[in-house]
């Protein structure tokens, strides 16, 4: 990693990503607040008039918070937001770098090809990662508010399995960017592959034989009830690191190949 | 400092075919010609950037290529279009530049900013395009380094600006600094460099001292061949300074015509006109087209 360029441009990132984070925080807010029992009591007869929907959306309903936040957030919500965070701090950083000339100006350094794009890369997954941490600090600074007694722990778990499950997004609209012939064409196969992926994890909820998509996809390792509960679920959401390190690894080796 | 030796890269449709050529330390090598006749490639295959196709691409003896690391750290490079942070300040950008490329002088900084004049303060995406060619030269001034490439760093610049520029290529050169620059118009070249070198369709057609290349005389031949295929082999075996026209070839060269004669004894010829002086530019226009 190349600590000038990765500080140069994540100070240049922040102010463009807070609208998102903000976002993201509102979301984990609400998600709590929408325990409260008279918003409880509308989310139910709602579910009830469509509980395919609600299935399929991963919104299943709990009597306990935390898994009641992590049906409303993690079933479909915050994996869609991390799918264009993704692919948007991946065109930003890596394929407009790449098409505007400034990766060729940062390979004239001399600084290695490999810490260049890395840094880039960590770069990305941190976006996406602090997307996910901001859902996280939303929940609990609503706990907080309105449910005072309530453990933060569960909430802290899930959130945190999260996080680990959706890093190979970030890797993979990574790669996507490098091979990309330009930054749009990197957004839009970021966007269609990483929502195959969303795809797969909702009909993987539906009896029958889609639920052997759940194989096809990262957002299956994620746990909820396990990581809530504190009995488990983070050794599967393990499985997402080395995942992403592979689709950072093919991002390394197509870079080193290429002509800028 | 700067070698070149029959260096070859095809790339993108566009090519520089066995081009030599060298800059020694203080010297200023303006490479000159049309659109798409190598000079950018050549830039970025000695940045080591694109690797060569043959041949040898040196700076200070490091090759470009297998060791570019070791030559970035020795080069300051300014690309034909400014590339800049966009979303950055003036300021923030070369503090930037300073941080991430290394060597950065302040001192050479400032004054060259102020010679400059150019505006550090607002976002690079809202700077007019003289003032981010003068960021992108002040970046790659601001840096201590051996060797100095400059793809056409006067185009875009106001008439202070380009006195500023001269100075700085003149300090640059007695600092032992080697400088290749490329340029699209002779009076450029000559005004910026102590050397300069014609590039045509990737061929070096002349590469001569500023001093001597005001008192070059050309003479330019009229050769009727037999037959087209036989002008075509001759164009192909003379290469530089010749035009085909059918079965006529018109050639230019500098100086005594034995080698021409030499050459025509070979083929079958059936008309010789010619020895008619031309004049400098009428030679440039001769070997580079548009390049006066």
């Amino acid at each position: 990693m190349i600590p000038s360029l990765f500080g140069f441009r994540f100070r240049q990132r922040l102010l463009p990503q807070l609208p998102a984070l903000l976002l993201s925080m509102l979301l984990g807010a609400l998600a709590v607040f929408f325990y409260r029992p008279e918003q409880l009591a509308g989310l139910q007869a709602l579910r009830q008039g469509l509980p395919e929907v609600f299935t399929f959306l991963g919104m299943e309903g709990s009597p306990h918070l935390a898994a009641h936040t992590g049906g409303l957030l993690y079933g479909f919500l915050m994996p869609l937001a991390v799918i264009f965070r993704a692919a948007s701090s991946a065109h930003e950083l890596v394929a407009r770098p790449l098409a505007d000339g400034r990766a060729a100006m940062y390979l004239a350094s001399g600084h290695r090809r490999g810490a260049i794009l890395l840094t880039l890369c960590l770069l990305v997954l941190l976006e996406s990662l602090f997307l996910a941490l901001a859902s996280l600090l939303g929940q609990a600074l609503s706990a907080l508010v309105f449910f005072p007694g309530a453990g933060l722990a569960p909430l802290a778990r899930q959130g945190l399995g999260f996080a680990l499950v959706v890093l190979p997004f970030p890797a993979l609209a990574s790669l996507l960017a490098v091979r990309a012939a330009s930054p749009r064409s990197a957004w839009r196969g970021s966007v269609l592959i990483l929502s195959a992926f969303l795809l797969f994890s909702l009909f993987a909820r539906l009896p029958g034989w889609t639920r052997a998509l759940r194989f096809l996809t990262p957002l299956t390792l994620w746990k909820g009830a396990l990581l809530s509960s504190g009995a488990g679920g983070f050794s599967d959401a393990l499985w997402a690191l080395p995942l992403t390190a592979v689709f950072l690894v093919l991002a390394l080796l197509s870079f080193s190949r290429s002509e800028l | 400092m700067i070698r070149c030796e029959g260096l070859t890269k095809s790339y993108e449709g566009d090519g520089i075919a066995d081009l030599t050529l060298s800059v020694l330390p203080g010297e200023a090598l303006g490479l000159l010609g049309p659109g798409g006749a190598g000079k950018s490639l050549t830039l970025r295959v000695l940045m080591g950037q694109i690797r060569a196709d043959a041949g040898t691409a040196e700076i200070a003896g490091n090759d470009c290529w297998k060791k570019r690391r070791e030559v970035q750290k020795k080069v300051a490079y300014a690309p034909a279009s400014p590339v800049l942070e966009e979303e950055a300040t003036g300021e923030n950008y070369l503090r930037f530049v300073g941080r991430f490329r290394g060597g950065f002088n302040p001192k050479k900084a400032r004054d060259f900013a102020q010679r400059l004049d150019v505006g550090l303060t607002g976002s690079c995406r809202r700077m007019s395009p003289e003032n981010r060619k003068k960021l992108s030269l002040l970046a790659a001034f601001s840096l201590d380094r051996d060797v100095l490439l400059l793809d056409e760093p006067s185009v875009g610049l106001g008439s202070l600006a380009r006195s500023a520029l001269l100075d700085a290529v003149a300090s640059a050169r007695e600092a032992g600094c080697a400088v290749l620059m490329t340029f699209h118009a002779l009076e450029e070249a000559r005004r910026f460099s102590s050397h300069v070198a014609i590039i045509r369709k990737g061929r070096l057609v002349l590469n001569q001292p500023v001093s001597s290349l005001s008192q070059t005389r050309q003479k330019v031949y009229h050769v009727t061949f037999a037959t087209a295929q036989e002008a075509a082999r001759f164009a192909a075996e003379w290469e530089a300074g010749v035009e085909l026209f059918g079965s006529r070839a018109m050639v230019a060269i500098p100086a005594s015509p034995q080698v021409l004669l030499k050459t025509l004894a070979r083929y079958d010829v059936s008309d010789l006109v010619g020895g008619r002086d031309e004049g400098e530019e009428g030679f440039l226009r001769f070997y580079g087209d548009d390049i006066v």
